[in-house]
């Protein structure tokens, strides 16, 4: 047996390395004299390994090379998203140690879990086997069940991780039923392999092979869905969300979701591409009821976490419009739209749950996210407020900010692919978010609060990184996107050899 | 070059964003430093940019990025530098910078003195943007910029209701001008498929289009020219704005904003050369405009208003300049004017300040001997605005002239020499109200009278060295340097329209025999009747006190739009208001926000909160798909 070509693998192998350097490191960390641990060599550790990694497939960026017989590669598909999951692992690192401070419950593990999940979202978007595709969905799952728990102490968090957990390996369980059924008819698990063998069964015509085939994808259609939280498969996602700690709902609400979304695109586009009509129309259906029910759901919510959670439903439903677009029409600008999409999304999401990470350690006891307990944050606390609307503007795609362009891009994208109706509904609908992310914007600045309160001392020079990035990344790509275009055409390039 | 033209915005840019964040607590008084410096390498890299483009044929295209680009929609952020930017570029931040040193003595000790130099710089950018877009879209961008600092700065004091007032108005007039301009940069894309210059009139260039088109695009644009260039009837702003702080109306309202009007014209030079008509229309409104605004200037008692309506009068021979033809010679006269009207505004702006913030003229008088140095610069201010020779306005100005002649519009030629005289009038009665005679202030603020610091006076000398200079760049004929080096911007344009270089002969030296004449004509009654004979001007405004009333307001053109355009605006939009936005528009709004609310508090129990009832929907929608599946 050759041994395998372990380059293409090198960025997970970093992030590998700092996981267990961190579990290690933790133990040999002394406490002061008070009994507190300073444990920013760990977050220096982790910082380093997301960075490394990060730079590392950057440099590999230019190399096209398969591994492992061909489960995985590294190519232009890979580092797009393997640099979009190292990023927003780095802000979700830089906004928690304050946060977990403030909540007494500051562990190394988080970071080693954090990192282990990141292992799974990179084998995600570089699998090119359903196998190796389950694994890593596994590992990324397995790690944010763990991190949904995290403050296990409280009852909330324990309900989110529990949830989280059924209803994932419900998911997980039909999803790997798709694969074998994937398997016992194309007699492989290799994405290509699969695509020429479903192919010619499609090509065949035989009701009955028709009729398997199609189960086999809408499977795993179904299984993927439900990690990009669409409808009817959505309703863990806001209990998980309030119930996580709020750095981590921040994360979960972008990572695990582009990484579904990269193999979703990836697997869907090189195994299923004789039944493109039918998952197209697929995930089109699911698109209009999942962009309906996160707007719904979001409309009524007043607690401003809870809201975000639902927002992020409607979100992934204007991405699943570009995503059965791309099927619909057989071209790969709706795909583009959705990459760029992602990292807008990334952004501008991580952003907005940054703030409330941050809000939750400064405001007095009792914060509870309502909109309520916002009124009146313009005056005492401005720049936290301004940022705040800046990423609820962009959430809701004023021009200008990053948001915009990821929605310009998805529903030209739609249009492109004569699906000006479902266009049409989208940006409908996203006059609806208005109505709740604006609502948020009111009360911060026009409401005045029932009781006078004044926020505490700032919680540390790292979270205020992780928000200015955020920021300025929203603004930036909201005025020079056109290098993530570039991005995501090779992307797809690469994914089309 | 393409290594550094993007930093002459940039530089501006930068320098507000850092003084309106930290200006309020941190740098306060020395607010201006930055912004100054911001503007000085500005200046720098536009004389660089300005000595490495003379003689090059083409213009140079930097692409920054694209904004966004679907399939053949391209939204590209290009630079384009050409004789013609590097000019602008020169006029806005040279100008630009000696007003911000002169900002610095003027508005010392405000109370929003960073607020002033952030806002400031932030035109800075917009304008420098506006001349070196590189396509319709950017300009249109800058041009939209450039009007809302101008409505910024115009309201700067704000607690005055005048302020604001005139900040809504300024803003208001000219939405009526970028309204055609969008529409033509639109009817650009629609034709053309891009909006870059250079695709643009290369296209023009090679013919085939229908010239109804070419006529709509540049009458359109021509509109949005109106409104930033005050032209007769959009004139109405302009001398409203002079609310603003002096050297806002100095650098925004007389040197560069409003003559963005004349440069987009001067850009579009291809597009206009192409169809008389639209030249001629140019050429009529800006005549017309020219003595229209003299005339008012005559009866004006602010210092600023006066020179507020000879801004307009001077843009009006600009027009006239293109209207016929003569793009360098437009952009000479809009070069000389920024250096003796920023002059003339800050020299004003001296007075005022020496006064303790008086405008009126008829309590002044007398500052001659006071306030020296601000009398000999403004005197050299206005010999040059008249035209008197060899000061910066007698070039230019004769310049036009003899174009128009030449042109054989010599219809346009008479009004221009009347409007000439009226200008030296109404300029030279300025002089003579402020600065002989006896003083009219009361005693306090006589006692008070005080040469300006050197940071206002120093900007003052050099401007006027300016005027009495610059006029030189553009001899007439082949003498003038402006005219050559504009000359391959504007090659195109002249093919088309066939206007070849001419030598100088004898009609041209006697041309300008007679506007100076004619000038000086025009001193001298000013003398007589301000300075000789003082009871001369309350004698005719008695004799004449119809003709004088009308003048003095302006020939009523505020009074009629507030009577028709903004009455019916008005009613109109009461009416719409009431009938159609709170019954139809309202109600359909409010009855989607009630049909939404309530389905979504129908949805809402399905969220139960239960493990089972989630799974249970993962099934039903397996189910779902599973039927679909097996049985379709």
């Amino acid at each position: 047996m050759q041994t395998p070509d372990l380059v293409p693998i090198i960025p997970e192998l970093i992030l590998l390395v700092t996981a267990l350097i961190v579990l290690l490191v933790e133990p040999f960390l002394k406490s002061d004299g008070t009994g507190r641990i300073d444990r920013t060599a760990l977050i220096a550790i982790t910082l380093t390994g997301l960075v490394g990694s990060v730079a590392v497939s950057l440099g590999l960026s230019g190399e096209d090379r398969e591994s492992f017989a061909g489960m995985l590669v590294l190519d232009s598909w890979a580092v797009f998203f393997n640099v979009l999951f190292g990023v927003g692992a780095v802000l979700t690192v830089l906004m928690s140690p304050g946060y977990l401070e403030a909540h007494r419950r500051h562990l190394g593990e988080y970071y080693a879990l954090l990192l282990f999940a990141v292992i799974g979202m990179n084998l995600m978007a570089a699998a090119r086997d359903f196998i190796l595709l389950y694994v890593a969905i596994e590992l990324m799952a397995i790690s944010s069940y763990l991190l949904a728990a995290f403050f296990r102490y409280r009852i909330r968090s324990n309900e989110a991780s529990l949830k989280y957990f059924l209803t994932g390996s419900f998911a997980s369980a039909i999803l790997l039923y798709g694969v074998s059924l994937v398997y016992g008819q194309a007699g492989a698990t290799n994405y290509s392999a699969t695509g020429r063998a479903m192919g010619e069964i499609m090509q065949s015509a035989a009701t009955g092979g028709k009729a398997g085939v199609l189960l086999a994808v809408f499977l795993v259609a179904i299984g993927l869905a439900f990690k990009v939280s669409a409808a009817p498969f959505h309703m863990w996602t806001p209990d998980v969300y309030q119930g996580a700690p709020t750095p981590i709902a921040a994360f979960f609400s972008v990572g695990p979701k582009a990484a579904a979304f990269s193999a979703m695109m990836a697997a869907f586009v090189a195994a299923f591409p004789g039944a493109l009509k039918e998952w197209g129309l697929f995930f089109i259906v699911l698109s209009i009821v999942t962009m309906l029910a996160g707007n719904l759901y979001a409309l009524v919510q007043t607690n401003v976490k809870r809201m975000l959670a639902y927002s992020s439903i409607a979100h992934a439903g204007y991405l699943l419009a570009g995503v059965g677009a791309m099927g619909w029409s057989g071209n790969t600008l709706p795909g583009q739209g959705v990459m760029i999409y992602l990292a807008a999304y990334t952004f501008m999401n991580l952003g907005a749950f940054g703030i409330l990470a941050y809000l939750k350690a400064q405001m007095p006891k009792g914060f509870d996210y309502s909109l309520k307990s916002l009124a009146g944050l313009g005056r005492r606390s401005p720049w936290t407020a301004s940022l705040l609307t800046l990423f609820l503007l962009s959430l809701t795609g004023i021009p200008g900010t990053a948001g915009f362009i990821g929605k310009f891009y998805v529903f030209s994208g739609v249009v492109w692919a004569d699906l000006w109706w479902l266009a049409v509904v989208g940006v409908l609908l996203t006059a609806v978010s208005a109505y709740y992310y604006l609502r948020v914007v009111i009360y911060m600045f026009f409401r005045e609060p029932e009781r006078e309160y004044t926020l505490k001392e700032p919680i540390g020079g790292a979270m205020a990184a992780s928000l200015a990035v955020s920021a300025i990344a929203t603004v930036a790509i909201g005025l020079v996107p056109s290098w993530l275009w570039d991005a995501a055409a090779s992307g797809f390039g690469a994914l089309l050899k | 070059m393409e290594h550094y033209i993007w930093l002459i915005p940039l530089l501006p840019f930068l320098a507000f964003v850092v003084t309106l964040i930290f200006g309020k607590w941190w740098i306060k008084k020395s607010a201006h430093w930055l912004p100054i410096l911001a503007m000085l390498g500005s200046f720098g890299l536009s004389l660089a940019a300005f000595i490495q483009i003379r003689g090059s044929e083409e213009p140079l295209v930097v692409e920054l990025w694209r904004w966004f680009a679907v399939g053949s929609f391209q939204v590209p952020m290009s630079l384009q530098m050409d004789q013609l930017s590097a000019v602008m570029c020169l006029v806005v931040s040279g100008v630009g910078l000696l007003i911000f040193i002169y900002s610095k003595g003027y508005m010392h000790g405000d109370t929003g003195y960073y607020r002033f130099f952030a806002f400031m710089s932030l035109f800075a950018f917009s304008m420098l943007t506006l001349v070196m877009a590189g396509n319709y879209l950017l300009l249109y961008f800058g041009w939209e910029a450039v009007g809302l600092c101008s409505y910024y700065l115009i309201g700067y004091f704000y607690h005055k209701p005048e302020a604001a007032a005139a900040g809504k108005k300024a803003f208001i007039v000219n939405r009526v001008g970028d309204f055609g301009f969008a529409l033509g940069v639109m009817l650009i894309f629609v034709t053309f498929g891009t909006l870059e210059y250079v695709g643009v009139f290369e296209q023009v260039g090679a013919g085939g289009f229908r010239e109804g088109t070419l006529i709509a695009i540049a009458l359109l644009l021509f509109m949005g020219a109106m409104g930033k260039s005050a032209q007769f009837p959009l004139h109405v702003w302009l001398p409203d704005a002079m609310e603003g702080p002096t050297p806002v109306s100095a650098l925004i309202h007389a040197a560069t904003m409003v003559t963005a009007g004349v440069y987009l014209v001067a850009r579009s030079a291809v597009i206009f050369a192409g169809v008389p008509v639209a030249l001629l229309v140019v050429g009529a409104i800006g005549t017309f405009t020219a003595i229209f605004a003299a005339i008012i200037g005559i009866c004006q008692k602010d210092i600023k208003k006066v020179l507020a309506y000879s801004t307009v009068s001077q843009l009006g021979y600009m027009f006239m300049a293109l209207g016929v033809g003569a793009w360098a010679i437009a952009i000479f006269h809009l070069v000389t004017h920024a250096f003796f009207k920023a002059l003339l505004f800050l020299g004003a702006g001296s007075v005022i300040h020496s006064l303790g913030g008086e405008q009126d003229m008829d309590k002044m008088g007398g500052l001659a001997k006071r306030i020296p140095v601000t009398y000999w610069t403004l005197v050299a201010g206005a010999l040059a605005l008249s035209g008197i020779f060899p000061f910066a306005g007698f070039w230019s100005k004769d310049d036009i002239l003899g174009a128009v002649w030449r042109d054989g519009r010599y219809v346009f030629w008479a009004v221009g020499l009347i409007a000439a005289f009226i200008t030296a009038f109404y300029t030279f009665r300025m002089i003579f109200m402020t600065f002989f005679g006896k003083p009219r202030m009361d005693e306090r603020t006589e006692k008070h009278v005080h040469e300006s610091p050197w940071s206002m006076i120093v900007p003052l000398i050099i401007l006027a060295a300016g005027s009495l200079l610059v006029g030189f760049l553009g001899l007439p004929g082949k003498l003038g340097v402006i005219q050559s080096f504009l000359e391959p911007v504007f090659a195109p344009a002249n093919h088309i329209l066939g206007i070849h270089e001419h030598s100088l002969a004898a009609v041209d030296y006697v041309l300008m025999v007679v506007s100076v004449v004619v000038a000086g004509l025009g001193i001298v009654l000013a003398w007589f009747m301000y300075v000789r004979r003082t009871d001369l001007p309350a004698l005719l405004g008695q004799r004449l006190r119809l003709l004088y009333k009308v003048v003095y307001n302006k020939f009523y053109v505020d009074e009629f739009y507030a009577a028709t355009v903004v009455r019916l605006t008005v009613d109109g939009s009461r009416w719409l208001w009431k009938n159609f936005d709170e019954k139809i528009i309202d109600g359909a709004v409010n009855g989607t926000a009630w049909l939404w609310k309530h389905a979504a508090v129908a949805v809402r129990p399905l969220q139960t909160g239960r493990v089972q009832n989630y799974l249970l929907g993962i099934f039903i929608g397996l189910f779902i798909v599973v039927t679909v599946v097996v049985f379709l």
